[in-house]
């Protein structure tokens, strides 16, 4: 999809020299198994550099399961996965870590440390690393909106700008790929909107490849290249989306369908 | 409240020595539960089941130790430890020897009261140091302490005042301490004004803690 060097951070684990044309997120015959529970079953799927991908499904469609393998916090039953061309099943628990630093996440809870300051949350990442850059994060924090808020505790700030603020931790690190789980589920409708719109514009500003795990069709509609719509751990269908069209009634994927392509 | 007065110009050399007895052994409770308590107490969270380093011969070993330690009637403890006391000091007489079994009960005291503030934080916690790419010790020392911190205090404030009250135990291996003298010059001699004041000068005491320790574990919390 792009020539683009992969942005720094991506590059310190020493075994991967990812080609500049594989894709961000390759899934080749993924099946994930709990005991007798299939989380997922055989899932293949290309996520592009650059790309804003959906995943959609209700509860129970795999969802969680696939972010825990995206993240590389969970490896597979069956089938391969590749994150930036390495699998990371063949990776020591050292390289694993490293390879972690160069994806960033963002929760539905917002998982910030309350006894931290914005700034020193934002920083986390970076200390993990024993790296130091405040101009980045001066930068970060002008890009997120929150130039005053920098010495300010969590509890004082609104749903919304605590997102902000976990989107620019996830930033800090300059990250390949950043993972949303649900990022818009516990704030309201315009605050969503303004959160969409800031991933967006992380996407254009550094070039990460994002991928959006939701329940909410408006949500995928909103900022989704393409949307792989999931039940019961299966891969439905992968729906390019067409963003002038609006919802429709019917089954969850006859919905997406409709919702996404029409 | 002249009788007290009296009390403090007859005795009050001996209070002052009773009481450095008591901060001596209750300090060197506190300093075994921070520098092995807190670790233990960490090491058992670590390794529960579906913990982040899950061991069960490591856990079981130090539930063991937490579990045994703290059912043991205290007095019975002490002169059960003894043996070791005498093996690690050559005596089992005077205050630092006395403060070896407080020691070891604190320890076990802190450990549990530190495995239950960190299963009660919130999983998030976990999950962000996880998905950054934290090591166990990055994830112990820059999130689970960082949001377990007020707790942590204000647990160690609580088992500071149980310290306190074990520590009057100890008479019977020669600890010295305020407990010590207000039963032995007061309620054996019958002087019962000097073994009230020894009990309200003890009580002034564990106040005093417990406000020291509310104040700075709220300052501490910021969430």
């Amino acid at each position: 999809m792009s020539d683009r060097p992969a942005p720094p951070g991506t590059s310190s684990a020493d075994e991967r020299a990812p080609a500049a044309s594989s894709p961000a997120v390759d899934l080749r015959g993924v099946t994930k198994r709990f005991g007798s529970v299939t989380a997922l079953d055989d899932v293949t799927l290309a996520i592009e550099r650059q790309e804003i991908f959906g995943v959609l499904g209700e509860s129970g469609a795999g969802k969680s399961t696939l972010l825990e393998l995206l993240g590389a916090l969970a490896h597979p039953t069956d089938g391969t996965v590749l994150l930036d061309g390495v699998d990371p099943s063949t990776l020591s628990p050292r390289q694993l870590n490293r390879l972690r630093h160069g994806i960033g996440t963002v929760f539905q809870g917002f998982n910030l440390l309350g006894n931290r300051t914005v700034r020193q949350n934002m920083e986390l990442p970076l200390t993990i690393q024993r790296r130091s850059d405040p101009e980045l994060l001066a930068s970060l924090l002008a890009f997120v909106g929150l130039e005053h808020r920098g010495d300010h505790y969590p509890a004082q700030l609104s749903g919304g700008e605590k997102q902000r603020v976990a989107i620019a931790r996830a930033l800090a690190t300059r990250p390949s790929v950043l993972l949303a789980d649900e990022p818009t589920s516990a704030l309201d409708t315009s605050t969503t909107a303004d959160i969409l719109t800031l991933l967006r514009s992380a996407r254009d500003e550094y070039g990460t490849t994002i991928v959006v795990v939701t329940h909410e069709l408006d949500v995928a509609k909103a900022i989704c290249d393409r949307a792989a719509v999931f039940e019961r751990g299966r891969l439905r269908e992968t729906l390019t989306v067409n963003s002038r069209r609006r919802d429709a009634d019917g089954s969850y994927l006859e919905h997406a369908r409709k919702a996404l392509t029409e | 409240m002249n009788e007290i007065l009296d009390v403090f110009a007859e005795s009050g050399d001996k209070i002052v020595e009773a009481l450095v007895e008591t901060g001596y052994m209750v300090l060197a409770a506190i300093v075994a539960a921070v520098l092995l308590g807190l670790p233990l107490g960490t090491l058992i969270f670590l390794t529960r089941r579906g913990g982040l380093v899950e061991n069960r011969p490591v856990w079981i070993a130090a539930e063991l130790y937490v579990t045994i330690v703290r059912s043991f009637p205290f007095l019975l403890f002490v002169v059960f430890m003894i043996p070791v006391t005498r093996m690690v000091f050559g005596t089992t007489f005077g205050t630092t020897a006395a403060s070896f079994p407080l020691a070891f009960v604190a320890i076990a005291i802190y450990a549990r009261l530190v495995e239950q503030i960190l299963l009660e934080l919130p999983s998030g916690i976990l999950t962000a140091a996880r998905s950054m790419g934290a090591n166990i010790w990055q994830t112990v020392t820059k999130f689970l302490y960082v949001e377990a911190r007020s707790g942590l205090v204000y647990a160690l404030t609580s088992a500071t005042i149980s310290f306190v009250s074990y520590s009057t135990v100890l008479g019977v291996v020669g600890g010295g301490g305020i407990g010590d003298f207000a039963l032995r010059y007061g309620y054996q001699e019958y002087q019962f004004t000097l073994m009230y004041t020894a009990i309200v000068l003890t009580i002034a005491a564990v106040l005093v803690l417990q406000t020291a320790g509310h104040l700075i574990s709220r300052a501490l919390d910021k969430r």
